[in-house]
């Protein structure tokens, strides 16, 4: 919100210069978001809209949080304590018809206008505070804001239709144009000031062409009043129209507030162009009533971590204009405990914990002591699976793979035109962007891209991602946090590196037997578009689906690429965190190669399981060394198995070992019609 | 038998001459020493001997066995020096490259605030990343309608249904909503830090993202002080910068989750500026009431921070853009 320096410097004189200033509200009161010539832009919070969003409440601040005596707190106090309504009789009648909606309208009759420009010290002030100056009357309904944060209004009075002021809801259909040519339809959420007849003006947001103020004006009727912060709110989003007036209301004003906006208005009217006021209505049912809260000096000790004591907290408190009262003879206010009676402007202000906040503030927040506190020691640690996601991660990066973290979004054309997949998907309401329309349902498209963008740059990668998927499950969304691993490399098949590598990442982190097997019925749905559903495994472990791996498909040309997505919270169930000492083999083993030719659609896997299965108490260990295929062969390809034997309790002889070999070269044969090579 | 181990030497002794090379020499110390040598033959038969001889044929062997051993050592020492292998390789050679994966700079900024606030006994969670209206705004004191909301560029998921008054879901503005999940569920006294990614509806630029990351952290006890608050969050950014004589600047701020609200700043060694590192503040009472505790019990702190930001200030990394398009060269220079 913008702000005068000059008009802040003449009410607080003691502000030495635009620089110390800026210093002074930073450090206690509130951002200053920039400064330009004579112009402060300061961040106001929303709480703080009720005093500070005006000159005379910005002063109060600057001047409690400096120290000094704001010489115009008690004239303010004053002006508060005023009765606005008079008892003449004036040609005009109001009445408000939603009083929830309008606490409190003020209505104020002048006569003898006559419309002139403004006096430079006005003008100044409003275009400081980034205003353009019109006539005295608008000029001066603007400034009496920026001055006492009370938004105001004048109506030209010879414009209302039956000398009337009716503050309603508006009716279907009404429309209205305001002061800046909009023509705005009107609904009965809408709160309107009208006369007999017709809207005049969209209530606490937009005065309207109707009853404007121009050269001609005469007679005029200032408003000063206070609206529902919420419905104030709401109209003016869903008209668009944002205002000082409705940026005010909306973050709650006290309607006490509406005195001091009519008084001074009055007074100013009265001084710069010798109006006279005739007289004013003051529609206010329900007088808000004054805070007073109890302050302890232990408590807000306790809260703070601090050793105030109770004249420096006094002494806090009248700073800011706040009443000091004992709570009885018995307790005087050095005890510590005292009632505080809060100017009605500080709506902010409802509980202890607000005092608090006021006294730590003018203290300084960089002045507080630091305080190591005093805890009970509890074991302290991370979530199972958090600790997971760091063993993991440690793990690919010792097996040279790098981690990337990618966007949380996949693009309007995920999923394409299979309509199952996009029934699934975690559409946004307010996508960004096109390219971020979904939540990702899988690692696998953001992987996808990296290998691509990569390509360029590198001849291989391996690369990794943890980060969750969503999906719709039933009616609700389902979070579930991933693992994504994928090897790509120019020209070089990279499945059975990452199948192998997957292996010992499993053995690493502790699970035990994991089953990697064909599987059409469990396809990866999400990640259809980047994996090879022909060439494809899917993963298990103690009987859960964990995750799946396939080839890459439509990768750059000469790439070849394989990738992995698995479920991390699965994984954290399967786990086992112990390792357990196994003895060391005492006896030597023996090596043998079995070559066998087979047809190309017996699978390697099925042929090794076989074997493994030949003989379980000595056969150690199966692997693939050797595989040939060529078109002389006829479909059919060689592979070279390597068998390693081994027993528990013995030397194993040459002799027994041959006689094993000899079976498993006839159930190979037999089982798989294979030759032997 | 001592006839036999004289034999050794002597046949030993002319034998060793004649070795040229490793190889030779590789030969002749399996002859002498090896499984089937002569003197291991030796050493077989003793069991057959009497005690006495057995001590005193022992000792001629075992001799013998040190002495061969002795003038094979010395011959390689000799062969190696001047053969083949002398200064064969030239060791200002660059050495084989090779190198292990590299984790994502988010990661490791995010793995060393952990490792700061574990040793400071707080414990780590995590929530989800789509939230409720509820936990990421009402209970955290952020009505509908209030414009503090604007204080959140806000993504709302598309309902599933069209059921009516169904809880609206969106996407995380920030990881306060942990706050309201890990209070809900545990009883004071206690201090969690929450990582995670959080989301904003806004341009992306060289400091903005439409997701990042945020550390949350919560303290609550009955005497959890605003100025224990400044002692953790002290010792935490000089442990983390490594800076001991940092500066720091605590600021009134606002956020209805708290009161009062605090921004801190900070200026490490040769910084010229003031660096925004954190919004935080005592738990609003609002805040603990949502949860079911007594704000005249139980009091805390909370604050939140921008991993991402840290990360940038940490290495000097100019635009958050790259930590999230996997781009290989960036990532592989986060070595140390």
């Amino acid at each position: 919100m913008k702000f005068s320096y000059t008009l802040l410097k003449r009410l607080v004189p003691e502000i030495k210069n635009s620089k110390a200033l800026e210093q002074q509200l930073s450090l206690y009161a509130f951002e200053v978001d920039s400064i330009e010539e004579k112009t402060f832009d300061i961040k106001l919070p929303a709480n703080r809209y009720g005093d500070a969003a005006s000159h005379w409440g910005m002063a109060q601040e600057i001047a409690a949080t400096m120290g000094v005596k704001f010489s115009e707190q008690r004239t303010i106090a004053t002006l508060l304590a005023k009765s606005v309504a008079t008892g003449v009789k004036i040609p005009l009648s109001v009445s408000v018809q939603d009083s929830d909606l309008c606490p409190r309208y003020v209505s104020a009759y002048c006569e003898d206008v006559r419309i002139t420009e403004s006096p430079k010290w006005i003008k100044d002030v409003l275009i400081e505070c980034g205003m353009r100056p019109i006539n005295v009357v608008v000029d001066i309904m603007n400034y009496v804001m920026l001055e006492t944060g009370q938004p105001l209004h004048a109506f030209d009075y010879d414009k209302l239709e039956g000398q009337k002021i009716v503050v309603r809801r508006a009716e279907k259909g009404e429309t209205i144009t305001t002061l800046d040519d909009q023509h705005v339809s009107l609904t009965p959420d809408i709160l309107v000031i009208a006369d007999a007849k017709r809207p005049l003006a969209i209530a606490g947001i937009k005065g309207g062409k109707l009853a404007e103020v121009d050269k001609h004006t005469k007679r005029i009727v200032i408003e000063a009043a206070n609206f529902d912060a919420v419905s104030i709110y709401k109209t003016s989003r869903a008209t668009g129209i944002l205002t000082d007036a409705s940026s005010r209301f909306s973050r709650t004003l006290s309607p006490e507030l509406a005195t001091l906006g009519v008084i001074r208005a009055k007074m100013l009217l009265q001084e710069i162009m010798g109006m006279t006021q005739k007289g004013a209505i003051d529609i206010y049912p329900k007088k808000q009533s004054k805070t007073m809260l109890k302050f302890d000096l232990v408590a807000c000790n306790r809260f703070l971590g601090t050793r105030f004591d109770a004249k420096t907290v006094r002494t806090y408190f009248e700073l800011l204009g706040f009443v000091i009262s004992t709570i009885d003879k018995k307790t005087p206010v050095a005890s510590g405990t005292f009632f505080v009676t809060v100017p009605p402007l500080r709506t902010d202000i409802e509980h202890p914990h607000d005092l608090y906040e006021e006294v730590v503030r003018l203290h300084g927040l960089g002045n507080l002591q630091s305080a190591a506190p005093h805890i009970r020691l509890v074991p302290s640690g991370s979530e199972d699976d958090i600790t997971l996601k760091d063993t993991v991660r440690k793990v690919l990066v010792s097996l040279g793979l790098d981690e990337v973290y990618n966007h949380a979004f996949v693009s309007e054309q995920f999923g394409g035109h299979d309509s199952d997949i996009r029934a699934e998907l975690i559409a946004l309401e307010n996508p960004i962007s096109r390219e971020y329309t979904f939540m990702r349902p899988t690692l696998a498209a953001g992987l996808y891209s990296n290998v691509a963008s990569n390509s360029r740059y590198f001849d291989a990668v391996g690369m990794f991602e943890i980060g969750r998927v969503f999906a719709r499950h039933k009616k609700n969304v389902q979070e579930n946090n991933m693992l994504g691993i994928v090897l790509a490399a120019k020209n070089k098949e990279q499945f059975f590196v990452l199948k192998g590598l997957l292996r010992e990442v499993f053995n690493r982190i502790g699970l035990p037997d994991v089953v990697m097997r064909e599987d059409r019925e469990q396809e990866p749905r999400f990640a259809g578009a980047y994996s090879n559903d022909r060439e494809m495994l899917c993963i298990e472990s103690s009987g859960e689906h964990i995750g799946y791996m396939a080839k890459m498909k439509g990768l750059p040309a000469k790439w070849q690429g394989a990738i992995v997505e698995l479920d991390m919270t699965i994984l954290t169930k399967l786990v086992v965190a112990e390792h357990e000492y196994l003895p060391l083999p005492k006896y030597p083993s023996i090596v043998r190669d079995i070559s066998v030719l087979v047809s190309v659609d017996k699978k390697v896997g099925d042929i090794m399981q076989t074997i493994s299965q030949a003989d379980v108490h000595i056969i150690e260990d199966v692997d693939l060394i050797d595989e040939y295929e060529n078109p002389a062969l006829d479909r059919k390809r060689s592979l070279t198995f390597r068998i390693v034997f081994q027993a528990g309790d013995r030397t194993l002889t040459d002799t027994e070992v041959s006689k094993e070999m000899e079976a498993i070269t006839a159930i190979v044969k037999k089982s798989f019609s294979a030759e032997i090579r | 038998m001592l006839d036999k181990l004289k034999t050794i030497k002597t046949s030993f002794q002319q034998d060793i001459a004649a070795a040229a090379d490793l190889e030779q020499w590789e030969a002749m110390r399996v002859k002498y020493l090896g499984r089937k040598s002569q003197l291991s033959e030796v050493m077989s038969m003793m069991k057959t001997l009497s005690a006495e001889q057995k001590r005193d044929i022992g000792k001629q062997a075992n001799e013998v066995r040190l002495y061969l051993e002795a003038v094979l050592e010395d011959m390689r020492n000799a062969l190696e020096a001047k053969g083949a292998h002398a200064n064969q390789i030239d060791v200002t050679r660059p050495g084989v490259k090779t190198t292990a994966g590299h984790l994502h700079p988010l990661t490791r900024v995010e793995d060393e605030i952990k490792r700061i606030f574990l040793s400071m006994n707080f414990s780590v969670v995590e929530g989800p990343e789509v939230e409720t209206e509820h936990y990421n705004f009402d209970a955290l004191n952020i009505p509908a309608n209030h414009p503090a909301r604007e204080m959140w560029d806000t993504f709302w998921v598309k309902p599933g249904s069209k059921t009516a008054g169904a809880p609206r879901n969106l996407l995380r503005t920030h990881t306060s909503p942990m706050q309201i999940r890990y209070m809900e569920k545990h009883t004071p006294p206690f201090q969690i830090i929450v990582p995670g990614r959080v989301f904003r509806y806004e341009a992306t630029d060289a400091s903005h993202e439409i997701n990042f990351y945020q550390m949350e952290g919560l303290m609550v006890g009955p005497d959890v002080s605003l100025a224990n608050f400044k002692y953790i969050i002290e010792e935490f950014f000089k442990e983390f910068f490594n800076d001991p004589d940092m500066q720091f600047r605590f600021r009134p701020s606002y956020f209805p989750f708290v009161e009062p609200g605090v921004e801190v700043d900070i200026k490490r060694k040769g910084d010229s500026k003031w660096l925004e590192v954190m919004g935080a503040g005592m738990v609003h009472r609002n805040v603990l009431k949502a949860v079911g505790y007594d704000p005249n019990i139980v009091q805390g702190f909370a604050f939140g921070m921008g991993t991402d930001r840290l990360a940038m200030l940490k290495y000097k990394i100019p635009d958050i853009r790259f930590f999230y398009n996997g781009d290989l060269r960036f990532i592989k220079q986060f070595k140390k």
